[in-house]
């Protein structure tokens, strides 16, 4: 893919500024999202990824040029970060993370794999997702937002259901106390046995 | 799907169960009345669960009548008449079943080949009727049943993935009960449980695919049977943790308490007992 036919693809003038890229991307994705009734076509997310990418990179090489490559990096990916992250609210999960495996390097970053982890989880795909988040974790163990991820995934993995009525505490584990419960029944009744015999007539 | 999501029925007050009751006899005559007496062997008690959803997301209450059943001729038992929630149910379980034997018909060998090739001949009749009614559902299992068969082909050892096709065909399924199309939450809710029905039976069939050398995902993950065990349940309570959250966000205007109970005491008790052979039909105590 040349530029021009990139260009053409987000329907800008050739040599269209950054902003306008991202503006013009944002609506096309959308509108591939709402033609797909909320699952956009691969082929088109990819024509319009491989566009994005192609027109960004251009930019940003320009960009470390001026500004040295190593500021310039960890700016890039901030944005790029960002833009993922709105990939991911808006349900494009599977585009998210075609973009985030093309990233060199990406998994030595924490915002990386706590992405990789967000897309996964809105995938569904819960088990991946914990495994992620448990790097993300690692790599940069003070975020806030990568722990609360991560243990709320491992609560539920623990039995944990939001709004169980049949548990009436606010303990974490509260199905699972439910479905333990035999062991709590057979200690009572072997105390209610040996305090008065009961159910025998005592 | 396979008999895993059930109420606790020592949970359960009397007139919940016998409106539980009253739904299952109500899917088994939908099914004769729509497709004739022999459709009515493909019952199963999962089903019900998508019926009870769709009566309760629409506060359709159902209306049981006293009839005759030709399991139990002598006495009338409380049937529900015919709701929205049970022609669904009844399309779904049609769809599904037909799905499950062009599975098998492109899986087996021999004689078992030559049945699931005559009874797709038969039940392609069914699902006609059953896609007219829903043609996006009927091609949404068309597509994941394709997918899981590719997935299998190239021995998939990732659970999420393997899982996946069951899960969205459960989600299908879950947003044909909401004809508006906005509830995600709904088609979500389904996802996991789909994703937990896939999981536990892959359990329950280790030491079978093990000895047979069939597909499962669990022994392609190197897992042992303990172990796989474990994984099984740990990611289905993680599945169930996520339902749970969908589950808060729909709006049920009947069937309640059956609804919790099954989400709640149900589906942990199954997830529990992951891996055992065990009767697919609530327990009587």
């Amino acid at each position: 893919m040349t530029k021009q036919q990139a260009y053409a693809i987000l329907g800008l003038r050739d040599g269209a500024g950054e902003d306008e890229i991202k503006a013009a991307y944002r609506a096309l994705a959308q509108k591939a999202q709402a033609d797909g009734n909320g699952t956009p076509s691969e082929a088109r997310m990819n024509e319009l990824n491989a566009a994005f990418d192609l027109l960004m990179g251009g930019i940003r090489a320009d960009g470390n040029d001026a500004s040295g490559a190593n500021a310039g990096g960890a700016q890039d990916n901030r944005t790029l970060f960002a833009e993922i992250r709105t990939m991911i609210q808006n349900g494009q999960a599977d585009a998210a993370l075609q973009r985030l495996n093309r990233i060199p390097g990406g998994a030595e970053i924490a915002e990386w794999n706590f992405l990789v982890g967000s897309a996964y989880y809105f995938k569904g795909w819960v088990n991946e997702a914990l495994r992620y988040f448990e790097t993300a974790c690692r790599l940069d163990p003070n975020n806030r937002e990568y722990s609360a991820a991560l243990n709320n995934l491992r609560a539920r993995g623990g039995g944990a259901m939001n709004g169980n009525p049949f548990y009436a505490g606010d303990n974490a584990y509260g199905s699972q106390a439910v479905t333990c419960s035999c062991c709590d029944m057979c200690a009572m009744w072997m105390c209610m046995d040996a305090l008065c015999s009961c159910g025998r007539g005592c | 799907m396979f008999g895993y999501v059930l109420p606790r029925k020592s949970e359960l007050r009397v007139r919940e169960w016998e409106s539980y009751r009253a739904y299952y006899c109500g899917l088994c005559k939908e099914l004769g009345r729509e497709y004739g007496f022999l459709s009515r062997f493909v019952l199963n008690y999962d089903l019900v669960l998508l019926a009870l959803t769709a009566d309760s997301l629409a506060g359709e209450c159902g209306k049981a009548c006293g009839e005759r059943c030709i399991a139990n001729p002598l006495q009338k038992h409380p049937v529900c008449q015919s709701t929205p929630g049970l022609r669904l149910a009844a399309d779904g379980l049609i769809l599904t079943v037909y799905y499950k034997i062009w599975d098998d018909a492109a899986d087996e060998h021999g004689a078992k080949r030559l049945a699931a090739k005559a009874a797709l001949r038969a039940a392609e009749r069914w699902r006609k009727k059953a896609a007219a009614r829903h043609p996006e559902l009927d091609e949404a299992l068309r597509r994941e049943t394709m997918r899981q068969a590719e997935l299998e082909a190239r021995g998939s050892a990732v659970t999420d993935e393997a899982a996946d096709p069951t899960a969205r065909m459960t989600q299908a399924l879950f947003e044909a009960a909401d004809p508006s199309g906005e509830n995600r939450a709904l088609g979500r809710f389904g996802y996991f449980l789909g994703k937990i029905l896939y999981l536990l039976d892959a359990a329950e069939d280790y030491d079978e695919d093990a000895a047979s050398g069939a597909y499962n995902v669990l022994i392609r993950a190197g897992l042992s049977r303990e172990a796989a065990r474990e994984h099984v349940q740990f990611v289905c309570r993680m599945c169930a943790g996520e339902a749970s959250i969908c589950y808060q966000e729909l709006i049920w205007k009947a069937h309640k308490g059956i609804l919790d109970n099954i989400l709640y005491l149900g589906v942990p008790a199954s997830i529990e007992h992951a891996g055992e052979k065990r009767p697919r039909k609530p327990e009587r105590t």
